[in-house]
């Protein structure tokens, strides 16, 4: 076992009853304590699968996964392994199941059995991480995409989990309502430390991560940094996906000669990395 | 002929104490065969707007005229249904036949063709959108992948061969290489088929390469329409609308608020990338 290693997959293989093909063959890879993941991957490449094994929703066929050290295909675990694991879904509609915004961040501790005055604390502590402290007595039903997976969130942040999953969480909102959830997130590890591994159709949140794992056809085909993965364009096309416009932009403009380093993967980035090339250049002359 | 919308306001519940004006005093025209993006903000009205576009929602002030036929006659929308195909999000999660085929053939069934006319149509819409016939027909469609289903639904409009288009986020959910094979089929639609196209979207990058025109939505209120030059040369209110920009136009903004002179409003990638290469050949 690696050392920090918060989830392991080990040798992991899935197939759906009566499906004509595998869902997941082979695949092995071990999440750290506090680092962002993203698994990007082609619809239909196991992505949400694999999600799913994170905390026992689905079970391996084949291999193994724990997290901390329980291994989800032991009943006793279960528990412990959902309330570590925290996982919000695509649809914003199908994940708040009471009708006022802080009865439904309640939810989850009060069925772990947690005391009233603590569900209390934790409510309105997960409702001020998420910026919703002012929507607690709202109706759920009438919050946007964006403010709806943040109380999502909160629950989850009630239940104090290690982990957050994302699964596909923004796919279904509009833009700011994708900047609203991915800062939540990021502001989630960068100030508690939080483990995130982020499923995602969108190259541009995978820049974001530490490390990113390529999923096609069931299998783990690539493993890096953002600059390490988007920089194997030849191997992303192989895999239904596709490097990020600003990675392609600067590519181009290597390309043709200038001065553009391969850190360069973001607007902001590559903005700086021009300025500096176009300016020295006119100093030259 | 086109579709002309005039002067449409739209209240949800109207006359009750939960009256919702969600559109007001929109005047647009929809030509033959052309592509028209709208973009707006989550509550902008868009889903409103196209939802006019065949019956589905009438006016509660102004008119929407389709080919000539106003969408208030109840006895012409049918008509006016074969001729405007909706392809609402998600449209995968309206399969409900056994199977493909059947499925397919659903819309122009309901249109009163014949087995005859219906057939070819059918095999021709599955050829259109990628799902080959003799491999698909008879395949369930709750076997599919989520890209080969999405197909399938949109197959389903278009086997009613509608002379216009209308798609509500055709690309959500689908992975990069999903996303261009639906807008390269929308594209093809147009060019082949001479189909008007509209198409609402998130995605401005989407917009700005394949829209002739974009329709901006704010508040229920067409803020413009134009051609995606002129929209996305206003560049400081859409942002201030909640929507975002095509990457081109945010890294020429990232330039010139680095001091760099750009006078161009770009909206592609391709051209800024020439600009930029051009610069640097230049003073060189």
């Amino acid at each position: 076992m690696t050392p920090n290693a918060l989830i392991e997959i080990v040798n992991v293989g899935f197939q759906y009853i009566g499906a004509e093909k595998v869902a997941l063959k082979n695949i092995s890879l071990s999440i750290q304590k506090g680092e962002v993941v993203a698994i990007v991957g082609h619809n239909g490449s196991g992505k949400s699968t694999l999600c799913k094994m994170l905390n026992a929703l689905l079970l391996p066929a084949e291999g193994y996964v724990t997290v901390e050290g329980m291994d989800t295909c032991d009943e006793k675990n279960l528990l412990e392994i959902r309330r570590r694991v925290g996982m919000v879904f695509q649809n914003p509609d199908n994940q708040l199941v009471t009708t006022i915004v802080e009865e439904d961040v309640g939810f989850g501790p009060e069925n772990l059995g947690i005391k009233p005055s603590e569900i209390r604390t934790r409510v309105n502590e997960a409702l001020q991480e998420v910026e919703m402290t002012e929507y607690a007595e709202k109706a759920s039903h009438a919050l946007s995409g964006g403010q709806k997976q943040r109380v999502a969130i909160a629950g989850l942040l009630a239940m104090q989990p290690e982990v957050l999953v994302l699964d596909e969480a923004t796919a279904m909102l509009d833009p700011r309502g994708r900047e609203e959830v991915l800062s939540t997130v990021r502001k989630l590890n960068r100030e508690r430390g939080m483990t995130v591994v982020m499923i995602t159709q969108f190259m541009e949140e995978a820049l974001g991560a530490d490390r990113v794992f390529v999923l096609s056809e069931g299998r783990l085909v690539m493993e890096g940094t953002p600059r390490e993965v988007f920089n194997e364009r030849t191997l992303l096309e192989e895999s239904r996906l596709d490097a990020p416009a600003f990675v392609k932009l600067r590519d181009e403009l290597i390309a043709a000669g200038l001065p553009v380093s391969h850190e360069a993967m973001t607007c902001d980035t590559l903005a700086d990395e021009l300025v500096r090339a176009l300016q020295a250049q006119t100093e030259n002359n | 002929m086109p579709i002309i919308i005039e002067q449409l306001s739209h209240t949800y519940l109207p006359g009750s104490q939960l009256a919702y004006p969600a559109l007001g005093d929109v005047s647009l025209t929809v030509q033959d065969g052309e592509f028209l993006g709208i973009i707006g903000h989550t509550g902008s009205g868009k889903s409103t707007l196209i939802q006019h576009l065949n019956g589905l929602l009438l006016p509660t002030v102004g008119s929407v005229l389709v080919d000539g036929l106003d969408t208030r006659e109840k006895k012409l929308r049918k008509q006016i249904r074969s001729l405007v195909g909706m392809v609402f999000q998600y449209p995968e999660y309206q399969l409900f036949e056994e199977t493909v085929e059947r499925d397919v053939a659903f819309g122009p069934k309901n249109m009163g063709l014949s087995e005859e006319e219906v057939a070819p149509r059918v095999e021709e819409a599955l050829r259109l959108v990628g799902l080959n016939p003799s491999e698909f027909s008879e395949k369930s469609p709750f076997e599919l992948s989520g890209g080969e289903k999405r197909r399938a639904a949109l197959a389903g409009i278009l086997a009613m061969r509608p002379k216009y288009l209308v798609l509500d986020e055709p690309m959500a959910g689908l992975d990069p290489l999903g996303r261009r094979e639906i807008l390269a089929l929308i594209e093809s639609l147009r060019l082949d088929y001479g189909t008007g196209i509209v198409m609402v979207s998130h995605s401005m990058d989407d917009v700005a390469m394949f829209a002739d025109r974009i329709a901006v939505l704010d508040k229920g209120s067409l803020f413009m329409v134009g051609s995606p030059e002129d929209v996305f040369s206003h560049s400081a209110e859409l942002l201030d609308m909640g929507l975002n920009l095509p990457q081109a136009t945010q890294l020429v903004r990232a330039l010139r608020e680095r001091g760099i002179e750009i006078q161009k409003d770009y909206f592609r990638m391709e051209e800024l990338a020439l600009d930029l290469i051009g610069r640097w050949n230049h003073d060189r």
